[in-house]
């Protein structure tokens, strides 16, 4: 077993006040946190940094660490005497300094005797937006203490984006009697060309000719269901939302949601001279003032 | 090796609820510290009638903030009080994210 010189770690005094190991500690998980930090060393300077608060600020781990007596850090060393009589020299091989040190601080002969819950992982996964309306089956790809594995996971319909949902007892092993982790799945719905999703609702940008709003229409549209026509009220405005109801997602119940079409009134980029003439013929003949009436002569 | 099993799946939001030991175990945090959760009013519990017997209940949207409060509470070793703070907190950013996720498709 290497020796872990965990005072240095903290970078404190041996004799260092728990109020002292507390406050090198904050400082260092400040500094080194996974959720802050960039560099490439800093999650190992946090475990390292975490694994020697855990034993310092207990006063019974850290009593039976400072029986081991001080070592070069990294160094090997051999287990202390009394680990000798009491495992009958088992058991040593294959432990680290965590292992060891619960088990002299609970006064245990053997550190497989107490029970070590799994650990729970955490996994993000990313499904399209037809497996979210269908259900799919997705295969997780896990790595513990076990070793690989690979996991199905049937996903059902009725998921959104931003989605959690736990896999009972599907984590890390147990040890000695511990329980088995738990799998928690963070769902993301991948971008969809078409569709945008708020939940459950379905939002797609629906592009009308100036005249299909001015006059209404009938319109084909997508939906996850195939085309369907869409009656355009006349005299629909940009910006205005018409809704398809039940044509969303599902949710877990199985109720759909709407889907909602965003009206942009598109202009052609080049008109042609008939059009322009129309056009022209429109603007002089229409009493229609979107800005209201000017409230100043001409534009200079 | 490569092993394959197949399972299914139980969901983390409103519309579920945890017993207060199924809580405890989500956010490794132990039943007297939830109930203290509780008493600060961090987590709100649905009280359920089991057997004659009023039961604490929470719905499980609480649980991934109350699962990340917890982690940061064993990283920075923060005390409980500072927790129930936290979980306000994370449960308020999840709700602004979901509210500008909804802004940026409307």
């Amino acid at each position: 077993m290497k020796y872990k010189d965990y005072y240095a770690t903290l970078g404190v005094e041996r004799d260092a006040s728990l109020d002292a190991i507390k406050k090198a500690y904050r400082q260092l998980a400040r500094e080194n946190h996974p959720d802050l930090a960039r560099a490439a060393y800093s999650e190992e300077r946090f475990k390292d940094a975490a694994e020697a608060y855990a034993t310092l600020k207990n006063p019974e781990k850290r009593a039976a660490y400072d029986r081991l007596g001080a070592h070069q850090g990294g160094a090997d060393f051999a287990p202390p005497p009394q680990w000798e009589s009491d495992t009958a020299g088992s058991g040593f091989d294959g432990m680290d300094m965590a292992d060891l040190l619960a088990a002299l601080s609970r006064g245990r002969a053997h550190p497989g005797s107490f029970p070590r819950d799994g650990r729970d992982l955490e996994s993000h996964i990313e499904i399209s937006l037809g497996a979210a309306y269908q259900g799919s089956v997705v295969q997780l790809a896990l790595a513990d203490e076990t070793g690989r594995r690979e996991l199905e996971v049937t996903i059902p319909p009725g998921v959104c984006d931003g989605q959690k949902l736990r896999l009972r007892g599907k984590g890390g092993a147990g040890k000695n009697g511990g329980v088995a982790g738990d799998i928690y799945l963070h769902i993301h719905l991948l971008a969809h060309p078409i569709f945008r999703t708020d939940l459950y609702d379905l939002h797609f940008d629906l592009a009308l000719a100036p005249w299909e709003a001015a006059l209404g229409a009938q319109v084909q549209v997508p939906t996850l269901d195939g085309p369907v026509w869409l009656t355009v009220p006349p005299a629909t405005s940009s910006g205005k939302r018409l809704r398809l109801r039940a044509r969303g997602l599902k949710n877990r119940d199985g109720v759909r949601a709407d889907l909602y079409a965003h009206v942009r009134i598109d202009v052609p980029a080049v008109l042609t001279a008939r059009e322009k003439e129309l056009f022209q013929a429109l603007a002089d003949v229409s009493a229609f003032r979107p800005r209201g009436a000017p409230t100043s002569g001409e534009p200079t | 090796m490569m092993t394959t099993q197949t399972l299914e799946i139980s969901w983390l939001d409103g519309q579920e609820t945890l017993s207060l030991s199924e809580l405890a175990r989500v956010s490794s945090l132990n039943t007297d510290e939830l109930n203290e959760l509780v008493d600060y009013g961090a987590l709100i519990p649905l009280v359920f009638v089991q057997a004659g017997q009023p039961q604490r209940h929470f719905s499980a949207a609480f649980a991934m903030p109350l699962r990340e409060a917890s982690r940061l509470r064993m990283d920075y070793d923060l005390d409980l009080f500072t927790v129930a703070i936290l979980l306000g907190y994370l449960c308020r950013i999840e709700s602004l994210e979901q509210q500008l996720r909804s802004a940026s498709v409307a």
